[in-house]
C-alpha cells in the first residue's frame, strides 16, 4: 500500500527496514502499557507500601527499562539516567505510603523520574555538574549500518536541542507509549498544555531533521 | 459504519503534531475523520507521510536498555535501605530472637514435665499410698499385693510421710531409706 521512493540509499537502507519494525515496535508499547495499567499495580504499590519485597521486585521488572530509557533521553548520560533510575525506585520504595491512587502507579513512577530529571538539568545550568551527554548506546540491530547511527546521532542532538517540557514530552508519549492524558499527569500540566508542547516539540524536530528526510514519499 | 468528525486539511496538520502519524493512537471520532480524509485528499496523504517521517526518524534512535547490574542493583534496595523499624533498629529482625527465645521456653517446660511426676496433692492419704505403691514398683518389677496392702496399712506411720514428694520424684527417697 505504501510506495518509498527515497533519494538517499543509506536513508532508505535505515527508513525502509524500520517500517515493519516500526510497527512492532508500537506494538510492544502498546502491549507494555497494557500489562503495566491492569489494576493490579494498584495493589502492588500497596503491598510495597507494608514493605513487600516481591511486589517491590515486580514493580522494578515491569517498568526499570521504561524509566531508565526516558531518563536516558531527558538527560543523555547513561551514568546520570542510571542514578535517576536507582534513585526512583529508591524514592518508591521508601515513600510508597505517600501513593494515591487517583494516579496509574505508572504514572506516579513516571513523575517520580521526571522531577529527579529536571533537578538533575537545572543543577547542570547551575554549573555544580557539568555532565557532558554520551555517545549514542550501541544499536541493538546489526553493528556495521554507519549511517543509521549517524542517522540516530542526529535524531539524538535533535532531541537533546529541544526544551526540557517538550523532550519530556515526546519521550513519555512516542517512546514510552504513554497516553496524553497520562503524560500531562506526569508532566503536572493540563491535557491542552501538553498536546501544544507535544505539537511545538514535533514542529521543531521536524524543521531540525529536515535534511535528514527522505526527498519524496508517496501513499497510494 | 459511523461516519467521524469531518476533518479540514489545517485541522488535520495540526492533529498529526498533537497525536502523530500513528492514526491508532488517535481519540477514536478523529480516527475516522483523518481516515476519510486519507482516502479522499491526496494533500492530506502528503502531511500525513511528513508526519510519519518523522516519527521514523525518531525510532531510528535505539533503546538503552539497563544494565544486568543496575537491575540487580535496584533489585537490591529493600536490602540495603529497609522500610518502618527496621531502618533504625541495628539488629535485625526482632522476631527472628522472639521466636527462638519462645521455642527455648517451650523446650525446657516439655522438658520440666517430662521429668516430673503425675503429682497428686488432692489427699495426704491418698498420697501415702500412691508414694508407696511407687517405690515398691521401682524397687521390684513384680508388684505383690500384700505388700500393697501394707503399705497401705501402714500409711501416716511411716517414715515415708515426712519425704516430700519432690524428694522422692528426685530420687533422694530410696537413696535415704538405703542409709543405715
Amino acid at each position: 500500500m505504501t510506495d518509498l521512493l527515497m533519494a538517499q540509499p543509506w536513508l532508505d537502507l535505515c527508513t525502509a527496514m524500520s517500517v515493519d519494525q516500526r510497527e512492532q515496535t508500537r506494538d510492544e508499547r502498546r502491549e507494555k502499557l497494557a500489562v503495566s495499567s491492569t489494576t493490579d499495580e494498584v495493589g502492588l504499590i500497596e503491598l510495597v507500601a507494608t514493605g513487600d519485597v516481591r511486589a517491590y521486585r515486580q514493580i522494578v521488572d515491569r517498568h526499570l527499562r521504561g524509566i531508565h530509557a526516558f531518563a536516558y533521553r531527558m538527560l543523555g548520560s547513561r551514568a546520570e539516567a542510571e542514578e535517576v533510575s536507582q534513585e526512583t525506585f529508591l524514592r518508591l520504595w521508601e515513600h510508597a505510603g505517600r501513593y494515591v491512587p487517583h494516579a496509574k502507579p505508572s504514572t506516579w513512577i513516571y513523575r517520580i523520574a521526571h522531577n529527579l530529571s529536571i533537578d538533575r538539568l537545572r543543577r547542570r545550568r547551575e554549573g555544580s555538574s557539568g555532565v557532558a551527554p554520551d555517545d549514542l548506546p550501541g544499536s541493538e540491530r546489526p553493528s556495521g549500518v554507519f549511517h543509521e547511527r549517524q542517522l540516530a546521532e542526529a535524531v539524538q542532538q535533535a532531541l537533546a536541542a529541544l526544551p526540557e517540557r517538550q523532550r519530556a514530552a515526546i519521550g513519555l508519549v512516542h517512546y514510552q507509549g504513554l497516553s496524553n492524558a497520562e503524560a500531562a499527569e506526569v508532566l503536572g500540566v493540563g491535557v491542552r498544555a501538553l498536546e501544544s508542547l507535544l505539537a511545538r516539540a514535533r514542529r521543531q524536530l521536524r524543521d531540525t531533521l529536515a535534511e535528514h528526510a527522505p526527498a519524496e514519499r508517496r501513499v497510494s | 459504519m459511523t461516519r467521524g468528525l469531518p476533518l479540514e486539511l489545517d485541522r488535520f496538520e495540526q492533529l498529526l503534531d498533537v497525536h502523530g502519524a500513528d492514526l491508532e493512537r488517535w481519540p477514536e471520532p478523529l480516527r475516522r475523520g483523518a481516515r476519510e480524509l486519507l482516502a479522499s485528499s491526496s494533500d492530506a496523504q502528503q502531511v500525513w507521510t511528513r508526519a510519519e517521517r518523522l516519527a521514523a526518524l525518531l525510532d531510528a534512535v535505539p533503546d538503552v536498555v539497563p544494565s544486568a547490574e543496575l537491575s540487580a542493583r535496584i533489585a537490591a534496595l529493600p536490602v540495603r535501605r529497609p522500610q518502618g523499624w527496621a531502618a533504625w533498629w541495628p539488629f535485625g529482625n526482632p522476631v527472628a530472637p522472639l521466636f527462638a527465645w519462645g521455642a527455648a521456653a517451650a523446650f525446657g517446660l516439655f522438658i520440666g514435665s517430662g521429668v516430673l511426676p503425675d503429682l497428686d496433692l488432692a489427699s495426704d492419704v491418698g498420697s501415702g499410698a500412691s508414694i508407696a505403691v511407687q517405690r515398691g514398683a521401682e524397687d521390684s518389677a513384680v508388684g505383690d499385693a500384700a505388700s500393697l496392702d501394707a503399705a497401705s496399712n501402714d500409711s501416716g506411720s511411716d517414715e515415708a510421710d515426712d519425704w516430700s514428694e519432690l524428694e522422692l520424684a528426685l530420687g533422694w527417697g530410696s537413696e535415704w531409706e538405703d542409709e543405715p
